[in-house]
């Protein structure tokens, strides 16, 4: 815990200290209670291991439901019995992928359901390129509502507290980092969890715009004809150091978490981000007259010309502006967990470019086959550029951060598996059954754990410590959560979670 | 036919994870509440399941040491009628006892409020400061001058001017300050900020409606318009200013159009198609209908959402679960009837039954949003046969209901309707939930909104802001 | 100020205690050794950040500008109804599915609070100090060569009015002095426009203090 060096006309004593505490049980906007802050730290790890190097989260979220039989478990016709009332392909479009149990679906169709627009898939080259750290998780989960089930992907459902995955690697690894954990996720898959044990700092910041956000990483860079940063410092001291601490109004409400929070937030916490320029380092949009940077004084990320090249629809298309600040979030170890998700809104860019369908993969609704092949083409399209980028970017000592990097694939649920006559231009509802996709070299990379049965198009489980098969079984979301919890090497001692080494490489 | 065994949709409740057979039995909230119903924590409602539970079936030190008196001998898991009958004895048997070693016995902490088996959640002791020693404020009583700012920045939206203040100051005593309040209050109420377009009242609103631009109709319309969720949050603000009785969110048969901030009641409006003799207010608007029930047959969605919006009875969190007796029917084949899903859809199940004539998207558009007796024989054909037997008839805390119009009348009479009202306004304007020693403060606003306020909220607000709650830093 | 030993060690077994249990970083309450001022505090202690809302309205009625003007980024981008309304404590059901605010002021609130407070603060500071005449807040003032006659009533009348119109109290004696002091510890530096950067920084430590942004 970092002391804010402005408190210098606090005072303690060990009755005034208790006098506190419980006063501030009334205070804390517990329903008595000592506030959550001063809790058993046993329930919230603060900052785990200082030495231990961090795991990092990356959660893609794919709202809508993203169907795996739609991708790595797609069923051939020639495969089913029930080809012809079953979501099928025509045996050309599955890939088998060699030397892996991965499928592909490489299609083109004309239109995306009634959308004019053409398209072309290749998942093959996807899976072929990343197969060895890719892992698929059939499971079954619990609810058809959207919102609910993002959470739920996100929870386990309740599985440990209600803490969500980022939470629980904010706690491990994050006590050190400015933000430990950023969202610029969408509807459940930005809501923080549950738990009232987690630390306000861990908790989710969420991020509204990607490409505007780290304007605002300084307090005064940016605006102009200001006194020098030097003078804003003694303006803060004063402000800190004197007319708060002696104010009528802070001497009332002292007891308050949330002025509490505040002085700590406004003090070490504002100094570090200030200081490590990130307003600079995390700022990869161009210069131009819509966003005169250069005018205002706000300086471009080093890497600003290389995400511009790599993603150059950042300022259109906010998940390339996502994926281009998830890169430096990680790269300059500002956060632990970074969360990135389209919208339900529809990204069109000129030349009938179709990024993100109406409803993204709840387009399914409308049009499955199409609206699950484009959508899951930008999802592995973005995939693949972060991974690149996390690969080319060095942690310490020859690691890559990809090779400390697990990027979860969280969606709402699975898509009804049945069809009409063969028909390829159809629609779907939701559906527990389905998979998730996970990927990190520390996964147990090129495998499916579970199944498919090709006649009927449900996924089925397998056993949690072997990872073999198990057609009598079907995954629970705690379990998912489980794994891939001690994938990242978070501590879930006393969760009360199973541990299901399958998920695990090696 | 499924070889994976029950899949059941909404459970919360799984038996991988614990050694012994631990369940958790939702009708533990209510039986307690009945042992104590002065305990801190029924005051209010039912208690948490947290008295008892980590995340539920887990058991914190007080449910394992209530779990070790009851019904000895018994082969667990219990059935609830011997949960039901055996839970009182047990709780009783541990009162002199400290479960969770905080120096507070299991008795006094329930009493207070405060979670017996939670070291870190005791009885709070209030200390007030020496009357008059604070140079600024009246701590511990009511403050006129701090409840003026402070109703002036939670409803007109800024702070009063120095010169408001010293006006203030000057008036001759109390009874004309809490007058001014009053005033003021009433000006603000009907201020853009508190019921204009994305006002306060909308703000409290966006949970309930759940709005999703890319499906809007009307203006703003998103690129796939389905419905205007305009109407809602129009309904939802009328019904809670001036002196209109806020169950009409739940019984309106008619609709709202807003101009500014001026809200007028219709009883027609483009874009709703609902039968006049079927509409329940929010729950049968075409946002609602078309977001929450979709293409569902059976929309449990829609009925849980309306459960934790309105009654404020989350099902996920396992609560206000009031399992219906006899048989559980799984109408649409959910495998609802598998013992870790009976725990919620016995509840949740009736309580939808009652939507499940509300159409959704099924159909041509002009269908969409209407009720149709027939909805799941014309929209849902060549199902199982069990699902065209499910009926309308369903039950809502409690209370059997044989249609919508009748659920929503029990919602609308009932404690949870009027607690949840008055505690979304408590957390808007306080931003934290009510503190124990504030709970029979929580009770008498909620007796005062039922009562004498005719369930007007903005009468109720006036009546919090005149209270020490509120005015008293 | 001296602090005795034994003070000392209760304050290290105080900040351990605080260490192990309290994760967010927050320091302990303060108590009252004895000879110390009378305990004031309020026990329930109920404050809330205003939010991206009420900030906006209240920095533009106390500093005299038009809502729109409080602060923009990059020129034209409005600060708190856009780029920085969700740490700011605002809302975004619509796109966003972000239905309620952040239950707690984030992170990166202090830093967005601090830029829409010196936002504002420059343009009243400014305005005041080139329309003398018809300052709002910095009225009277003697500045020669842009260095100010700080131990004139002048100022600890402009000072009062800051008070008044952002805090809706005087300014207390000790409050004065400190923010004159503060002029001359800017008058120290090497500023070239030391009233100036003193009109624009009073206002801002007094606007961004936790007085005006919670309540």
């Amino acid at each position: 815990m970092t002391r804010d060096s402005d408190s210098t006309t606090r005072r303690l004593s060990r009755r005034g200290f208790i006098k506190g505490i419980v006063a501030a049980a009334t205070a804390g906007g517990v329903a008595a209670g000592i506030p959550t802050l001063l809790r058993d730290p046993r329930r919230a790890r603060a900052g785990g291991d200082p030495d231990r190097k961090p795991t990092f989260l990356v959660v893609f979220a794919t709202p809508g439901g993203a169907s795996i039989i739609d991708a790595m478990l797609a069923i051939r016709h020639s495969e089913s019995a029930n080809f012809e009332r079953l979501n099928c392909f025509p045996d050309e479009e599955v890939i088998s992928v060699p030397d892996s149990p991965f499928r592909a679906v490489d299609l083109q169709r004309d239109s995306i359901g009634p959308i004019p627009f053409p398209l072309v898939t290749k998942q093959s080259e996807f899976v072929a390129r990343h197969k060895r750290d890719m892992m698929v998780v059939t499971a079954t989960t619990t609810s058809l509502t959207h919102s609910i089930a993002q959470k739920r992907s996100l929870t386990g459902n309740n599985a440990w507290n209600g803490r969500t995955l980022q939470e629980a690697v904010a706690i491990e690894y994050g006590a050190d980092y400015p933000i430990a954990n950023t969202n610029m996720g969408y509807d459940g898959y930005i809501e923080s969890g549950d738990d009232p044990t987690v630390p306000a700092w861990a908790r989710n910041e969420p991020i509204s715009q990607a490409t505007l956000w780290p304007l605002g990483l300084h307090s005064s860079r940016g605006l102009k004809d200001l006194p020098d940063p030097e003078l804003i410092d003694l303006a803060r001291s004063l402000r800190n150091g004197k007319l708060d601490p002696e104010s009528t109004f802070y001497r009332t409400f002292e007891l308050s978490e949330r002025l509490q929070r505040w002085r700590s937030q406004r003090g070490a916490s504002q100094r570090r981000i200030e200081a490590n320029d990130l307003v600079s380092k995390l700022n990869a949009i161009p210069d131009s007259p819509d966003f005169p940077l250069a005018e205002f004084g706000f300086a471009a990320s080093p890497d600003a010309a290389r995400m511009q090249q790599i993603f150059p629809d950042l300022l259109a298309d906010p998940l390339e502006a996502q994926a281009a600040l998830a890169f430096l979030l990680l790269k300059y170890r500002v956060s632990v967990t970074v969360t990135i998700s389209p919208t339900f809104a529809s990204v069109i860019l000129p030349g009938r470019q179709l990024r993100t369908t109406p409803l993204a993969f709840d387009y399914s609704h409308t049009a499955h086959r199409a609206a699950q092949a484009a959508m899951w083409k930008r999802t592995m399209g973005m995939a693949d550029r972060l991974i690149d980028l996390l690969k080319s970017e060095e942690f310490e000592q020859g690691q890559s951060l990809w090779d400390r990097t697990v990027l979860y694939f969280a969606t709402d649920f699975g898509r009804q598996k049945q069809r009409i006559n063969a028909a390829d231009s159809f629609s779907t509802s939701h559906d527990v059954n389905n998979g998730f996709l996970v990927m990190s070299p520390l996964v147990n990379g090129n495998r499916v754990l579970g199944g498919v049965d090709p006649n009927t198009g449900l996924t089925y489980g397998f056993d949690l410590k072997t990872g073999q098969p198990d057609v009598h079984r079907t995954t629970q979301e705690a379990e998912v959560y489980a794994g891939l919890l001690q994938v990242l090497g978070v501590s879930t001692t006393g969760s009360g979670l199973p541990d299901v080494p399958a998920m695990r490489r090696g | 036919m499924r070889k994976y065994g029950p899949i059941c949709i909404g459970a919360v409740i799984s038996l991988l994870f614990t050694g012994t057979a631990a369940n958790s039995q939702p009708p533990g909230s209510t039986v307690l509440c009945q042992s104590y119903p002065d305990s801190g924590q029924c005051v209010a409602g039912d208690a948490q399941c947290t008295i008892c539970h980590t995340v539920p079936p887990e058991r914190n030190p007080f449910g394992a040491a209530v779990s070790a008196e009851l019904a000895p001998g018994e082969t667990r898991p219990l059935p609830t009628s011997t949960f039901v009958a055996a839970l009182p004895d047990a709780l009783h048997a541990v009162e002199s006892a400290d479960a969770d070693g905080d120096g507070v016995s299991n008795l006094d902490e329930i009493l207070a409020g405060s979670l017996p088996g939670d070291p870190g959640s005791t009885p709070g002791a209030a200390a007030c400061p020496r009357a008059g020693s604070n140079p600024d404020y009246a701590v511990c009583a009511y403050d006129p001058a701090y409840a003026f700012k402070k109703m002036m920045l939670d409803f007109c939206g800024h702070s009063p001017t120095w010169d408001d203040m010293e006006a203030f100051r000057a008036l001759a005593d109390e009874t004309a300050q809490r007058q001014h309040i009053a005033t003021g209050l009433a000006t603000c109420l009907d201020s853009e900020f508190w019921l204009g377009k994305d006002g306060e009242l909308w703000r409290i609103a966006h949970p309930k409606v759940r709005p999703l631009q890319a499906l809007k109709m009307g203006d703003d319309r998103g690129t796939i318009p389905l419905a205007d969720y305009y109407d809602d949050y129009n309904l939802f603000v009328y019904t809670q200013i001036d002196d209109h009785d806020a169950r009409d969110v739940l019984l309106a048969d008619y609709f709202v159009q807003r101009n500014g901030t001026v809200y007028t009641r219709v009883d027609e409006l483009t874009g709703q198609n609902m039968q006049r003799d079927r509409r329940a207010g929010f729950l049968t608007t075409n946002w609602f209908l078309v977001y929450n029930i979709m293409f569902a047959p059976l929309p449990r969605a829609a009925a849980a959402r309306a459960y934790r919006s309105f009654l404020g009875l989350d099902i996920a969190r396992l609560q206000g679960l009031d399992p219906e007796p006899g048989e559980l029917v799984d109408y649409d084949g959910k495998n609802v009837t598998a013992p870790a899903c009976r725990v919620c859809h016995s509840t949740l199940d009736p309580l939808s039954y009652a939507f499940s004539n509300y159409n959704g998207v099924t159909g041509r558009r002009p269908e969409w949003g209407t009720y149709n007796p027939a909805r799941l024989e014309r929209y849902f054909p060549d199902q199982n046969p069990t699902l065209y037997e499910m009926p309308e008839n369903g039950v809502v805390l409690g209370q059997p209901v044989s249609n919508l119009n009748e659920w929503v009348q029990v919602a609308a009479a009932s404690d949870a309707f009027a607690r949840t009202t008055v505690l979304d306004y408590w957390r808007h304007l306080l931003k934290r939930e009510p503190l124990t020693a504030e709970l029979p403060v929580v009770a008498s606003l909620i007796e005062a909104f039922r009562g004498r306020h005719n369930y007007s909220v903005e009468a109720m607000l006036h009546e919090f802001v005149q209270s020490e709650v509120y005015g008293a830093p | 100020m001296h602090r005795s030993a034994t003070l000392w060690i209760i304050i290290l077994i105080a900040v351990t205690f605080a260490v192990s249990a309290c994760s967010s970083g927050s320091p302990p309450p303060n108590a009252d050794p004895p000879g110390e001022p009378e305990d004031i505090r309020s026990p329930k202690a109920t404050v809330q950040f205003k939010g991206n809302r009420r900030l906006n309205n209240d920095l533009a009625r106390a500093l005299g500008l038009p809502g729109e003007r409080v602060c923009t980024e990059l020129g034209r981008l409005p600060c708190t109804s856009q780029v920085h309304v969700i740490t700011l404590g605002g809302v975004e059901p619509y796109r966003l599915g972000l239905q309620r605010p952040l239950a707690h002021t984030s992170a990166t609130t202090p830093i967005a609070v601090d830029r829409v407070v010196m936002f504002a603060c420059r343009e009243r500071a400014d305005e005041d100090l080139a329309d003398p005449g018809n300052a709002l807040i910095y009225a009277e003032l003697s500045i020669t060569g842009g260095r100010l006659a700080v131990d004139e009533p002048s100022v600890a009348n402009a000072i009062d009015r800051l008070y008044k119109r952002g805090l809706l109290r005087p300014a207390t004696a000790a409050e004065v002095g400190h923010l004159r002091q503060l002029y001359r510890d800017i008058e120290a530096t090497d500023s070239q426009a030391p009233a100036r950067d003193w009109a624009v920084l009073a206002c801002f430590a007094v606007m961004s203090s936790m007085e005006q942004l919670f309540y």
